[in-house]
């Protein structure tokens, strides 16, 4: 082709590159806020998306109050500081008192920050120690200073550590009514193991508490408030229930507290109407 | 209604293919030769395909994908204007960056856990990072390049992905002396080197990553006044720096000598307007190294201001999908390892384009994903794997959630 015409057909087909350039960005930033939309609605549909349990204050200090349920991330740091994944607002509970992860294998690795110390299941446990000698299973008791906290697990955790449940006797609870269609690329999981009916409010008998290596001195002011619980609801986290702003009004909370099913902690599910953020 | 609605982007990777065939077509018209209709159906055969098939087998980022394969495309197309050979190695290199991908979406997926390998990790980088002492070349000044059995590829590059696993995971543990050692250990290596541009890079990725892990304004600040003082004693102690500040603030007082690279591109620039003098018309090689460095500058030459603008959001575009998904990490390691990659890639970027339009002191640092260059294209697209890992990641836990949530 003579340079000529090439000439003019470059001239004009610049403008074309410059529109399908636009367009280019234009899509992918359009996308971007459609994408941010529908994981705003994702995570209002699944308030407790990334969390893997919790645990329930069994003996209360400061302001950590008897009954109270903590969520428990993936993986996080506990302590009484804002920073905190997990925040005990406690005397003795440090800033930063231990880092958490876990692991499907074991459980709950704990790692107490350099010069803590924790008390899993009756056992010390500071900074030099493996995580993997002390994990946090389902119904295990952590001691952090006078706080004295259950961890629970939701129902459905693949953890290999079930099979402990499944020594002891325990009724096995009903199948779980499974409402939607499973999504396809995952296999089909087996059943949660039947889990004890767990009395909350206790320290288990036997349980030693173990002396605090220093003196407490309360700087909150504590007040024995004697709380009424709801026999059904125990277990079932109270205070965290995340406000859904103005826009969907109608959601319904899916009837997951069955009496029958003891002290199994299940996750939550809103319904969210479809679209209803895009409206 | 379990599994969301996941965009296919068909529409995006379709005006993506369109671009590249009317491009390489116009370029066909011109030279006549077998290789441009090749590229032209190759090219966008070969973007379309990758967004469409590779997003089914991971769960990879299909918007991060698409964007990236343009930018490659578009690397490619502008060598194929101005010397073709480049671009068929370019075409080879965008395989291998392809692979390296893959194998970082894999590693970023297996390892749960670096435990037992960080420290091979460290020890391997650090004789990478040091072996342009012993079979390197200078080239443009600084010792980073080597030259092995037949092979020149550049260590610096490669380090930047063990430089990110090696911080997040210290980061991650809040354990500061390990990575602390690591990037000062690189840091010097480089210093010795005189790969300035890089040595900021790391820096800069390394600061602002404890940022992000930490929170830590106090610290941070002090690491950016150490960075500004060290600026201010680089000044007073070499000439070459002096030499490159003196370019920058008027490159038109030595165009015959130090400033005309600079006074080129800014020409290339200017004469470009707002859409180009037109693909494969104008003058961009008279540019000194417009291959690597000055590549933006070919660009804005051909395509006009208005494309240029269009690449810089695109480069924005995938910082933001980057830090997006680093935030939706379940983990504290992947989220450091996905924003570490986001900032390295936004950071080398407005490096090297801020130089070009003289917005900073020029360091000779290559534009992600586009230059010509093994190394970098490979590093790059390495990168992004890593990011492409931690949203596959992501979308694996969001999936087991949601069944969860059945129970």
């Amino acid at each position: 082709m003579s340079s000529s015409v090439y000439e003019v057909l470059s001239l004009g087909m610049r403008y074309v590159f410059a529109f399908l350039g636009v367009m280019i960005v234009i899509r992918s930033y359009l996308w971007l806020l459609r994408e941010r939309k529908e994981r705003h609605r994702r995570d209002r549909t699944m308030p407790d998306a990334g969390m893997v349990g919790g645990l329930v204050v069994l003996q209360g200090s400061g302001r950590v109050e008897k009954g109270q349920t903590y969520q428990v991330p993936w993986e996080g740091t506990l302590g009484s500081g804002r920073n905190c994944d997990v925040i005990l607002p406690a005397p003795d509970v440090r800033r930063t008192h231990l880092h958490m992860l876990f692991t499907p294998r074991h459980g709950i690795l704990v790692e107490p920050v350099s010069g803590q110390t924790c008390v899993v299941d009756g056992e010390e446990v500071d900074c030099r120690s493996r995580g993997e000698d002390h994990p946090l299973r389902h119904g295990s008791i952590l001691q952090i200073g006078s706080v004295v906290l259950r961890m629970q697990f939701f129902a459905g955790m693949d953890i290999a550590h079930k099979a402990r449940f499944l020594e002891q006797d325990a009724p096995p609870p009903p199948p779980p009514q499974i409402p939607m269609q499973m999504p396809p690329r995952m296999p089909p999981q087996p059943l949660p193991p039947p889990m004890p009916p767990q009395e909350t409010d206790s320290i288990p008998e036997g349980y030693v508490l173990q002396p605090l290596p220093f003196k407490v001195v309360p700087i909150y002011p504590t007040e024995d408030v004697e709380e009424e619980q709801n026999p059904d609801l125990v277990g079932i986290p109270q205070e965290t229930v995340i406000p859904v702003e103005g826009e969907v009004t109608d959601y319904q909370e899916e009837s997951r507290t069955q009496p029958e099913d003891g002290g199994v902690y299940r996750r939550r599910r809103r319904h969210v109407p479809e679209g209803g953020k895009e409206q | 209604m379990s599994r969301r609605r996941k965009a296919s982007g068909k529409g995006m990777a379709g005006s993506v293919a369109l671009f590249f065939f009317l491009a390489f077509m116009l370029l066909y018209l011109r030279d006549m030769k077998q290789e441009g209709l090749m590229l032209a159906i190759g090219v966008p055969v070969c973007t379309y395909l990758c967004t469409q098939v590779l997003g089914r087998i991971f769960h990879v980022d299909a918007l991060l994908l698409s964007l990236t394969n343009f930018l490659c495309g578009l690397g490619i197309l502008v060598l194929y204007t101005t010397r073709p050979t480049l671009a068929y190695h370019q075409v080879i290199y965008y395989g291998a960056g392809m692979a390296g991908m893959i194998g970082c979406i894999y590693v970023v997926r297996i390892f749960t856990s670096f435990r037992h390998l960080i420290w091979a990790i460290i020890l391997l980088s650090l004789g990478l990072l040091a072996l342009p002492f012993i079979g390197g070349r200078e080239i443009n000044g600084a010792w980073n390049w080597v030259f092995m059995g037949g092979v020149s590829f550049q260590p610096s590059e490669f380090v930047k992905i063990s430089l990110l696993l090696v911080t997040a995971f210290f980061m991650n543990r809040r354990r500061m002396l390990p990575w602390l050692f690591f990037a000062v250990s690189c840091l010097v290596l480089l210093m010795f080197q005189r790969d300035l541009g890089t040595a900021l890079l790391y820096y800069f990725t390394t600061l602002f990553l404890y940022y992000a892990s930490s929170a830590n304004l106090f610290v941070t600040g002090i690491g950016l006044a150490g960075a500004a003082g060290a600026a201010v004693m680089g000044y007073r102690m070499f000439a070459h720096v002096r030499k490159r500040v003196a370019i920058w603030l008027n490159p038109f007082a030595d165009y015959e000598a130090g400033g005309y690279q600079i006074v080129q591109g800014l020409m290339a620039l200017a004469s470009g307007g707002l859409v180009g003098v037109g693909l494969g018309l104008g003058s961009p090689t008279a540019i000194p190294v417009y291959e690597t460095d000055f590549i933006f500058a070919v660009i804005c030459e051909q395509f006009g201001l208005i494309f240029g603008l269009c690449v810089l959001m695109i480069y924005a575009a995938i910082v933001w999908r980057g830090t997006t998904i680093a935030m939706a990490a379940r983990t504290g390691f992947h989220g450091l390892l996905a924003m570490g990659a986001s900032l390295m890639l936004g950071l080398q970027t407005f490096v090297i384009i801020g130089g070009v339009i003289k917005l900073i002191p020029l360091t000779g640092v290559t534009l992600p994903f586009v230059s010509s260059g093994g190394s970098s294209l490979v590093s790059s697209m390495c990168l992004t794997g890593l990011i492409q890992g931690v949203a596959s990641v992501n979308e694996d836990q969001w999936e087991a959630d949601e069944q969860l949530t059945m129970f």
